[in-house]
């Protein structure tokens, strides 16, 4: 663990870069953890390049973070609600996110966004999974996707 | 340093690992990562929790790797021309979670339950084919079932993956009920349908439709009934009766040669099926008991299919009942058990309990007179091993502590429990034998019934508090034992014994417990109790003359157990008893305060004596009853009207 006020630089994918408090990544994401840990970041010079994730999503990364990080003790409920507002996102932004979460292998944020899908298709009839995962082209010929119907007609 | 957006999860864990293993480099080139063996890859997994479990199933993903080339993730392969990759990864149009890789979609399937991940296998081709090769199937299976023993999977030359799911689906996700039998497999579902599977190819052979969901099943043979209705669960039994069952048939078809098919259904089968579905789910809260009682009720109608079948097909003539086609049923109290017919036996009845007690009986009046019978089997009830040959042979439903009055416990069975098991043993009967065979063994059987000792015991001894009069007492036991007969008669028994109760007086215990506050007379008895015994038995004898006159067919013998003992205890020298007051086995004044609690306290010869316990006769005494009850000698008129030979004799 670094100390709380030392200062680390990412560096999203149009090269901007942003200072964040090292123990807010480190707490957070396993892969900054290590780099931490086995002392390969250096401190005046080095800035984590995070090719894969753009300035706008990073920025999203590192609110998530700096914002447990400092109130991993409120009372569940207003967590989730922080968490909610948060992801109040279009699907893009979410799968950008679970890109990001799964890219610098933030758990909380991962399992945040599966449930968060989850959820999004939980109890939902066929199509509508369809509409809300952006699903244009399901793959299934015409004959399998009418078998399908007269099998499952609950489903759909 | 730089970082490579990966092209998939597994390059970022390759790269993490050359980063983690070589901290002195702070530049990696993405060409040598990607020229790394891909066991490396594998073995660095571990450390990436999020995708670790889907790795090791690498194959499975395999077939979706193709869908990795759209738009989002293929940009990030090249790694080397990051400006321009950036720019096409991630602002293009809306793109849709299917441009995910693999792993991740994998790990969102994982959150979902059967049912949703069910669904989103039907969502496109690429969800189908990731959520039905799920590794979370096993999962869900061996959640829901456990693992079975055999997995049918090995039958079959699929993926491991993809057999958990369908056998999943089979159970839980669509099928509401599934039932199998040698050669196929039944599943009701909630689609409406009723579907038949062969269980070699399975493959659907047959589907057979409801209207609406179907909650349960039961197959025999080439019949299959079902039940269905969506609101069942909150119907009631009426109306469970008039819109809900419905029975449906399929013919076995070609694959067993064509047998006859039979219809049955009742609504026993029915409500205990729909119960049965219902119970599983809350089988926790309800407990374990109910469950068992409900599903034996459904094995019970299946049997009863079965028998059913049997009996038409094969013909079953009476060679299948033994040698006899007749029994020796006996029900009672201490006079007819020692103290073993308990569910609970070696469960000591104080000093109710006959010392010896080795499971036979032999030495109480009915095991001798089965033994005339030709009977030597004869089985307690509760020693039963489920084989209907020991219904054949006969059957002690007797329990010691046994009353007309009162309830059983859980040490004893009262008169009308033991009522209830001759019923459901009659109808065991039935189900083994085509009914008219059985009505005839029923008929040809006789029934013995000794109750009443205890009973008075109970009113002597231990204090009861019982506030009637002495007659109402009597006449309230023998309205009871002529109802327990009656309720034979409708059992179809024909041949009933009636046992009066012996001189309870005479006992040692009693003679002992009332001379504390009442005279000896000569002969040892105490006059005040026989004289109730006398008044109960001769009720008894009146109600039984009774019901032979009033009952068409029936033949009610009635055996005075009492005054038969009298006539020796008047007599002893003519029965060569020289002991007519002292227990043979028991300690204190007359062997009457402490009762036999083993065979060292016994007397040397217990054929002298009348009485082998505190409330017992000895085997020497009921040798003498059972001769007389069976042919009339030695004492005469024991049994009336007729001697129990000629009751065996009747033709029925």
């Amino acid at each position: 663990m670094g100390s709380p006020l030392k200062k680390i630089m990412l560096c999203s994918s149009e090269k901007e870069i942003f200072s964040v408090e090292e123990q807010v990544m480190v707490q957070h994401s396993v892969i900054i953890n290590n780099m931490i840990e086995d002392g390969s970041y250096n401190y005046e010079e080095s800035k984590i390049p995070l090719d894969c994730v753009d300035s706008k999503t990073l920025k999203k990364v590192i609110d998530y973070c700096t914002y447990h990080t400092h109130h991993h003790n409120d009372n569940q409920e207003d967590l989730e609600a922080w968490d909610a507002q948060f992801l109040n996102v279009d699907s893009n932004g979410l799968y950008d996110l679970l890109m990001a979460a799964n890219y610098l292998e933030i758990r909380n944020l991962l399992d945040l966004i599966y449930r968060t899908i989850k959820n999004m298709i939980k109890g939902k009839k066929i199509d509508e999974i369809r509409r809300i995962l952006n699903i244009k082209d399901h793959g299934f010929t015409p004959e399998e996707e009418e078998q399908n119907r007269k099998e499952y007609p609950h489903f759909y | 340093m730089a970082f490579r957006c990966p092209r998939s999860t597994t390059e970022v864990s390759e790269k993490l690992v050359d980063f983690v293993a070589n901290p002195g480099i702070g530049i990696v080139e993405p060409t040598l990562v990607s020229h790394k063996p891909n066991s490396e890859g594998i073995s660095i997994s571990d450390i990436v929790p999020s995708t670790k479990g889907e790795y090791r199933k690498g194959d499975s993903l395999k077939g979706a790797s193709k869908f990795n080339s759209k738009k989002g993730i293929k940009a990030s392969g090249s790694g080397l021309n990051q400006s321009s990759l950036t720019a096409e990864v991630v602002y293009d149009c809306r793109r849709s979670i299917t441009d995910l890789p693999p792993a991740i979609i994998s790990e969102i399937l994982n959150c979902l339950d059967p049912k949703d991940l069910g669904i989103v296998s039907c969502v496109s081709t690429i969800l189908h084919r990731l959520a039905s090769e799920h590794h979370a199937w096993k999962e869900f299976y061996a959640e829901r079932w456990e693992l079975p023993a055999v997995p049918v999977a090995l039958e079959l030359d699929v993926a491991d993956e993809k057999s958990w799911k369908e056998l999943f689906v089979e159970r839980e996700f669509r099928m509401t009920s599934l039932a199998l039998d040698l050669t196929r497999i039944y599943s009701g579902s909630w689609d409406t349908t009723v579907r038949v599977w062969d269980r070699h190819s399975m493959k659907c052979i047959e589907v057979l439709r409801h209207s609406d969901w179907v909650y349960g099943l039961v197959p025999h043979d080439t019949t299959v009934a079902s039940i269905s209705g969506s609101d069942l669960l909150r119907t009631s039994r009426h109306a469970l009766r008039k819109r809900s069952s419905k029975v449906k048939y399929f013919d076995g078809g070609a694959i067993e040669p064509p047998q006859r098919i039979y219809t049955y259904w009742n609504d026993l089968a029915a409500k205990s099926v729909f119960i049965a579905k219902a119970m599983q789910s809350n089988m926790k809260i309800r407990g374990f008991d109910v469950q068992v009682v409900v599903m034996l009720m459904s094995m019970l109608s299946l049997v009863y299919c079965q028998n059913k079948e049997v009996v038409t097909t094969t013909n079953i003539d009476g060679g299948r009942i033994g040698s006899h086609s007749y029994a020796f049923y006996v029900l009672g109290d201490s006079s007819v058990d020692c103290g073993d017919n308990t569910l609970f036996y070696p469960l000591l009845h104080g000093h109710f309990s006959l010392y010896p007690c080795n499971g036979s009986d032999s030495t109480l009046l009915p095991q001798l007179l089965a033994e005339k019978i030709g009977l030597k089997s004869m089985r307690p009830f509760y020693g039963q091993n489920g084989s209907v040959e020991e219904i054949f042979g006969g059957l002690n439903f007797g329990s010691t502590q046994a009353t007309i009055m009162n309830q059983g416990s859980q040490s004893h069975q009262s008169l009308n429990q033991q009522l209830r098991q001759v019923s459901e043993t009659m109808q065991l009967l039935q189900l083994h034998l085509a009914t008219d065979i059985a009505l005839q063994f029923t008929r040809s059987s006789i029934f013995a019934l000794s109750f009443g000792k205890d009973d008075y015991i109970d009113l002597f001894l231990q204090n009861s508090t019982n506030q009637m009069s002495n007659h109402t007492f009597a006449t309230i036991l023998v309205d009871q034992m002529t109802n327990a007969v009656r309720y034979l008669y409708d059992a179809n028994a024909r041949k009933i014994i009636c046992f009066g109760i012996l001189p309870l007086g005479c006992t040692p215990r009693v003679a002992w417990e009332m001379n504390r506050t009442s005279d000896y007379n000569g002969s040892g008895c105490e006059e005040q109790v026989n004289d109730l015994i006398m008044e109960y038995n001769n009720l008894l004898e009146e109600h039984m003359a009774k019901l032979n006159t009033e009952l068409p067919e029936i033949h009610v013998v009635f055996c005075d157990v009492y005054h038969g003992m009298m006539e020796i205890i008047n007599q002893p020298w003519l029965f060569g008893f020289v002991d007519t007051k002292t227990a043979c086995c028991g300690l204190g004044l007359n062997g009457a305060m402490i009762g036999c609690m083993s065979m060292d306290i016994a007397c040397n010869e217990p054929s002298k004596h009348l009485w082998w316990d505190l409330l017992n006769p000895t085997q020497a005494v009921n040798s003498i009853l059972a001769d007389a009850a069976w042919s009339g000698s030695l004492i005469s008129n024991l049994c009336h009207p007729i001697t129990i030979r000629e009751l065996f004799n009747i033709k029925v």
